[in-house]
């Protein structure tokens, strides 16, 4: 069960400059993604043994906020980014226009964020949910990633396709949006908040696009160019493709209240919400109808794929339905918006990355993944953490919700009977973080191989039985 | 698809739009927002919501920092938007009022714990508040809440008793409340928006047979 | 699946967009019915469908319902901060628990309904456990007491914890506790254990229709009194 398609070794000339700030963005990814989903775990540890840790920088709250915005702004922006990237260089035959900024960006980025994950810990946070790295890191974010996403655009405004793909709206979109969101939502909530809700509605309209307008289109393009790729088949549907991108266009960035159904903010804002929220069903649909397959590919990048387009499919009309007031006044401030939002984070945009990864890594650096157990390892651990962790908050989240809102039991008790499922959904993180740490291990050895020259043959001949494919 | 100008123009313009819409337009709606008059329980007129003692506006910020809203909110929905009111948790819903004095509001997202917005009210002056602070199983016995035990010196002592010690902890052990601890305490005990507004009237009250 | 053939799946498309444009008209009536004329000042969306909280089947479901909704409010506001919301009340302060109470689980209010109206104070038994050294205090609502409660909340609360925490006991009615109040009419202490465990738990309710005693049973009765008590009658014999 390893790739089928051999690792090509040649990259075309406007490709190879594209190779660098892709592997450095990936493997920033892959860092910040084991740096999340351990402290998302220990969040989600803290929430049925709360004596545990009990010091003041591992509160709930303070690993929960350094968890999101580590699996946000650095694993899933930074994985998302660099596939795009490549798929604009690859789809464009395009040189990326400077290999230099792009690393750069990157790299204040990075320290950006490693200098903010200790800031949130001992309690530097702005208390803006989604936005809590203070604002002077949130700036050198931005910065880092504008020198990073000047490329994609130039790579598209220099196309030389003759056309546009897909993939290359999406990531346009993405990419452009992006800087408009961040920017203004840092301005909006950091450095000129409006006074009282305002923040929180300004908060809520930074998620919801940064969900609708800037991952969602990122793992669409990735699925939308490998799909097909993997598959064998073209897209079953192309006409429905403009569709998709423009309703989510459309109503991505308006269901900015969808979080905050019930609160205290004018009618007006909370109905348009709902709506949004109701109508981006049809995105879901249009992408979803486009690219589903039968079921049984062999490749992890296939997989994951699947993986990825199920839990789109699954979680996007999940979140359509409980947009609406009356699911909302069930499911609000229950564990079951927490299950949708993991579902679509992991198993959609990080299944979206993977799948493009193993697609990607091995033609980047001419050589497959080292071990197919932990390649196999990766998707089964990955798919099974996923379903146990979803699972378990949306169960419990909904019996929950009822007991909260139709009944007069008390909250003890409906804590009480929160217990299990809170402690099967750390079990399921934890099994989800397994499966990471093997993908790790397999980059790791590949790196490997390429370090210890002499090592090489033996890693290779160990694990796999047989010699490396030669670079190129 | 193959204008690459269209592309462009549209992806800006949608964006621009949900902005415009949802982010500009309610600030320039709500963003003079300001306290207001109204009257107590008592027939007293106050200024709702009230301005916040030192300590508690200190106490907002030790809320803020160890990220308290992440398993408890402070906000009311109302009678059709939930069984908020039906919990005891407020007289009525909460409106964008209640909030002027925030800053940054900490509505919350999740309940694992009570809603908060009416804590003061409910049960501010209970005197467990910074022992619940402390353990919070000591008060409560199956409590999730994790506390806060590092907002505490815990001393040893010969003879009397420390000043402002909780009434908790073994003999010559005493408990004492650091400053950011009664500051949170003092936040808490200033929870409460009941206050009837214009546009958040109270819901009409039974009559008592 | 022949990848050039796309006549299986005009249909589909054809459903999809029908299904887009459908939400869309719904998507406009919603926005244009439920937004309160894009007031910034108006919260309140039109009501939709039913209340929240009305348990499926109204007031077949559970006739105390209504009471112990109301009760769980009256609780929060008076009784949570000792008793605590779990019903355990909190031993190391010597406040005894109504989970499971064997005085909230009688088979009659009389004695909590004295409790709640006037007070309690002294060594007290509850499951088995003595709890000495605290007093209760009294709870209903008066001109000098203004945060206590009404009448009718006193019945709601009692009928809430009679039914809370695994505790099953039949409801109380306003009624019951208006006859309390008049069978302790100028009451002002607060009651002791020894007191109300004379009071017989159920029974009564409605003011009973005063009877005639023979002076047997007068003697009787007046055999029962404690010496304070007995002293309280003559004296208010003697002042007639």
């Amino acid at each position: 069960m390893s790739d089928p398609a051999k690792a090509s070794s040649t990259l075309e000339p406007h490709e190879q400059t594209a190779r660098g700030p892709v592997l450095y963005l990936l493997a920033g990814a892959l860092i910040w993604l084991l740096v999340g989903v351990v402290l998302t775990s220990l969040a989600s540890l803290k929430l049925h043994a709360p004596g545990c840790l009990p010091f003041v920088w591992a509160t709930t709250g303070r690993l929960q906020a350094a968890a999101n915005n580590v699996l946000l702004l650095g694993a899933a922006a930074q994985g998302g980014l660099g596939i795009a990237l490549w798929l604009l260089a690859h789809l464009g035959k395009t040189p990326l226009a400077s290999w230099g900024s792009a690393v750069l960006g990157t790299a204040i980025w990075n320290l950006a964020l490693t200098a903010g994950v200790p800031a949130l810990l001992l309690g530097g946070s702005t208390g803006i949910p989604g936005l809590e790295l203070p604002g002077s890191l949130g700036l050198i974010i931005l910065a880092g990633y504008l020198l990073v996403g000047a490329n994609g655009v130039a790579a598209i405004a220099t196309c030389k396709r003759g056309g546009y793909v897909p993939a290359q709206w999406f990531i346009l979109g993405a990419v452009l949006w992006f800087a408009w969101i961040y920017g203004t939502s840092l301005v909006t909530t950091v450095f000129f908040p409006g006074r009282g809700v305002l923040t929180a509605l300004s908060a809520g309209w930074f998620t919801q696009a940064s969900f609708w307008l800037f991952l969602a289109p990122l793992a669409l393009a990735a699925l939308y160019h490998y799909l097909p790729e993997l598959t064998g088949n073209p897209l079953r549907s192309p006409e429905l493709a403009p569709l998709a991108f423009w309703s989510l266009a459309l109503f991505g960035g308006w269901t900015a209240a969808a979080g905050l159904v019930g609160g205290p903010l004018p009618a007006w804002v909370i109905t348009v919400s709902v709506a949004a929220g109701v109508l981006l069903a049809i995105p879901v649909l249009l992408a979803a109808v486009n690219l589903l397959s039968p079921f049984g590919l062999g490749s992890t990048a296939g997989r994951f794929a699947q993986l990825s387009l199920l839990a789109f499919l699954f979680g996007g009309l999940g979140k359509a339905l409980t947009s609406l007031r009356c699911a909302n006044q069930l499911l609000h401030f229950t564990r079951f918006e927490v299950a949708l939002n993991e579902l679509l984070l992991f198993g959609f945009v990080f299944g979206a990355i993977f799948a493009a990864a193993y697609a990607l890594v091995p033609k980047l650096v001419g050589r497959r993944l080292p071990n197919c157990a932990l390649a196999n390892a990766h998707v089964a651990l990955s798919a099974l953490g996923l379903v146990i962790a979803v699972a378990a908050y949306g169960i419990g989240g909904w019996k929950q919700g009822w007991a909260l809102n139709f009944t007069t039991t008390d909250l003890l008790s409906i804590n009480a009977d929160l217990k299990p499922p809170l402690r099967l959904h750390t079990a399921g993180l934890a099994v989800f973080l397994l499966g990471q740490v093997a993908f790790a291990a397999n980059v790791v050895l590949l790196a490997a191989s390429f370090v210890l020259p002499v090592g090489r043959t033996l890693v290779s001949e160990v694990i796999t039985g047989s010699a490396p494919a030669p670079a190129k | 698809m193959n204008h690459g100008p269209l592309l462009f123009f549209g992806v800006l313009a949608t964006l621009a739009a949900s902005w415009l819409g949802l982010v500009a337009v309610p600030r320039q709606q709500m963003g003079n927002l300001d306290a207001d008059l109204s009257t107590n329980a008592a027939n007293v007129v106050v200024t709702h919501p009230p301005a916040r003692s030192g300590e508690a506006t200190q106490g907002h910020a030790v809320y803020v920092s160890l990220g308290c809203a992440v398993c408890h909110t402070q906000q009311v929905r109302p009678e059709n938007g939930g069984g908020d009111l039906a919990r005891g948790w407020g007289q009525r819903r909460s409106v964008a009022r209640d909030y002027v004095r925030d800053q940054p509001v900490q509505l919350g997202s999740s309940r694992l714990g009570p809603d908060l917005a009416n804590y003061g009210e409910r049960l501010g002056t209970n005197g467990f508040n910074l022992v619940r602070l402390y353990n919070p199983r000591l008060v409560v016995t199956n409590s999730t809440c994790e506390g806060a035990p590092y907002l505490f010196d815990v001393r040893t002592v010969t003879g009397e008793p420390t000043v402002g010690a909780l009434a908790t902890g073994e003999p010559g052990r005493d408990i004492v409340p650091k400053a950011a601890a009664r500051q949170l305490a003092a936040y808490l005990a200033s929870l409460g928006s009941s206050a009837e507004l214009p546009e958040a009237p109270l819901p009409a009250k039974e009559e008592a047979k | 699946m022949n990848p050039n053939s796309r006549s299986g799946f005009g249909l589909l498309n054809s459903l999809l967009l029908t299904g887009s444009v459908g939400l869309l008209l719904w998507g406009g009536v919603y926005v244009g019915k439920y937004s309160g004329r894009f007031d910034g000042n108006e919260f309140s969306e039109l009501p939709y469908g039913r209340p929240a909280n009305v348990v499926g089947g109204g007031a077949a479901a559970d006739p105390l319902d209504a009471q112990k909704k109301a009760g769980l409010i009256a609780y929060g506001k008076s009784c949570v901060a000792c008793h605590q919301a779990d019903g355990n009340g909190n031993p190391s302060l010597n406040i005894p628990p109504l989970a499971g109470s064997d005085w909230v689980q009688a088979d009659g209010p009389n004695r909590i309904i004295r409790i709640v109206l006037h007070g309690m104070q002294g060594p007290v038994k509850v499951s088995g456990q003595v709890y000495q050294g605290n007093a209760m205090n009294p709870w209903l609502k008066t001109a000098d007491n203004p945060a206590g409660l009404t009448e009718q909340e006193i019945a709601d609360v009692l009928t809430y914890v009679r039914n809370s925490w695994g505790n099953k006991a039949s409801g109380v009615t306003v009624e019951q506790v208006k006859a309390v109040l008049g069978e302790t009419a100028g009451r002002t202490d607060a009651w002791t254990a020894d007191l109300l465990e004379k009071i017989p738990a159920a029974g009564g309710g409605a003011a009973p229709a005063p009877t005639v005693l023979t002076p047997d049973q007068l003697k009787e009765a007046l055999k029962k009194l404690s010496a304070d008590e007995l002293k309280a009658v003559l004296d208010a014999v003697k002042g007639n």
